[in-house]
């Protein structure tokens, strides 16, 4: 779905933001940005700026959709530089989300709690709280 | 980060890719000249965490170790993915510049023993389950005993839960070792590195926290004076905050150490600018487009800029 919605909304938010960074472009303060000397080296400028405005545009929607209010989502990509964001486009579906601790395995298959017990009991995992884990 | 380590730690990668098959505890880590026998951080203030709330209760515990008083509850927001039932990297290290603190990678057991052996408690992400059976879960490492072989964890309800090497090891290997300092911003990690603290400290920009980033800037230039993205980085956060002189002086001194660069004397151009000294920006600005460079661009539109104003009539304050 977001994958469907994402290429018109990505054509519109490219006029837009090309609309923007040549209307700023005008008066604005001309410094080198610190990301812009780091990067300089690599991209170029114009190219490297719409791929990361896409990057940032595609992250963003991935968290809302996961349930992340649009106002926090955009909070939260806006605080990683665009390496980071570079590196999350396109897989933030399957990065790792910490939650579980205490492994309460309810409904469970039974083939699966023998397997975690006894990886458990190897060091393999660590899912119960009442494995002891033996020395070595 | 010798031939030990390059050792190791395929060894280990193996060993955890076998899965259940002969599984060993064949390495042994001990002690080094980068680590003590053992650890305890005992300043580490620790949080039971609720259910699938193990992101916010590991970040809480971090940031207030840093300084940053705050609970767990109060992290949720920013951190917490609801669909997900748990808490993304990026969000804790997204929520850690938040707080104005310097968010810092680090990968593998030799960083980690280092840091926690200088005193920096580290947020780990554990696959507590199986690879097809995945139980994500961050904890805090406040400690290690070598002679023991165990990791000490700040972990769901336990405090200074001992975990055999052994099985932290294979739990943390899932995550491909990710663990995440979480530091005052004028503070170095204990093995820093140039770029990665460079890649730190920009996140702090980006979150707009000027007066952390400048701290750490200043940090990094005294360890490596030499940086030219962090002095462009520090004149920046000067700037941002309305700091012009400050911001000057520094450009000045990154344009005396970097002759070759026109970076420092663009930024500069526009500080003397701002503060009205038209002359002397204008003599910068011509002297960056000459210096040329990858991008040249933007001291061209610097120039430019001046030049249009000075004709334009627009007298500088």
């Amino acid at each position: 779905m977001i994958r469907v919605l994402a290429k018109p909304v990505s054509v519109i938010v490219i006029v837009s933001l090309i609309t923007v960074t040549f209307g700023l472009s005008r008066g604005e303060a001309a410094m080198v940005g610190t990301e812009m000397l780091l990067r300089s080296a690599k991209h170029q400028q114009a190219a490297a700026r719409i791929e990361e405005f896409l990057n940032r545009h595609e992250v963003q929607a991935a968290l809302v959709s996961q349930g992340v209010d649009p106002e926090e989502a955009r909070a939260r990509v806006g605080s990683l530089s665009d390496a980071e964001v570079e590196r999350m486009a396109g897989i933030v579906d399957s990065l790792p989300a910490g939650g579980d601790a205490i492994g309460a395995i309810i409904g469970g298959a039974l083939l699966v709690f023998f397997v975690l017990l006894i990886t458990d009991i190897l060091g393999l995992t660590h899912v119960f709280p009442f494995v002891n884990h033996g020395r070595r | 980060m010798g031939l030990r380590r390059l050792g190791y730690l395929p060894l280990l990668l193996g060993l955890s890719l076998l899965g259940c098959a002969g599984v060993g505890s064949r390495g042994t880590l001990g002690p080094s000249a980068e680590r003590g026998a053992d650890r305890r951080i005992d300043s580490v203030p620790f949080f039971a965490q609720a259910e699938h709330q193990c992101g916010p209760a590991a970040l809480a515990m971090a940031l207030n170790w840093s300084g940053v008083a705050v609970k767990p509850e109060e992290l949720l927001a920013t951190v917490y993915t609801p669909a997900r039932q748990g808490s993304l990297q990026h969000a804790l290290v997204a929520a850690t510049r938040r707080h104005g603190r310097l968010a810092y990678p680090i990968t593998g057991i030799d960083p980690l023993l280092a840091e926690t052996s200088a005193g920096h408690p580290v947020i780990v992400l554990q696959n507590l389950g199986l690879p097809w059976f995945p139980r994500w879960h961050y904890a805090v490492v406040v400690g290690y005993d070598l002679p023991a072989q165990v990791i000490i964890l700040h972990t769901g309800k336990t405090p200074y839960h001992p975990l055999p090497l052994r099985t932290f090891m294979n739990t943390w290997a899932r995550s491909e070792y990710w663990g995440l300092l979480v530091l005052p911003p004028d503070a170095l990690p204990a093995q820093a590195e140039e770029d990665e603290l460079l890649a730190a400290l920009l996140g702090l920009e980006k979150t707009g926290q000027w007066e952390g980033a400048a701290k750490g800037y200043q940090s990094l230039l005294r360890r490596w004076p030499g940086n030219l993205t962090a002095g462009i980085g520090l004149g920046n956060s000067y700037h941002a905050q309305g700091r012009l002189a400050d911001a000057e002086s520094v450009f000045r001194r990154a344009a005396k150490l970097h002759p070759g660069s026109g970076a420092p004397l663009n930024n500069l151009a526009q500080v003397l600018w701002e503060q009205g000294r038209a002359d002397e920006a204008l003599a910068a600005a011509k002297r960056a487009v000459s210096l040329g460079g990858p991008l040249v661009n933007v001291y061209r539109q610097t120039l430019e800029e001046i030049q249009a104003a000075l004709s334009g009539g627009m007298e500088a304050r």
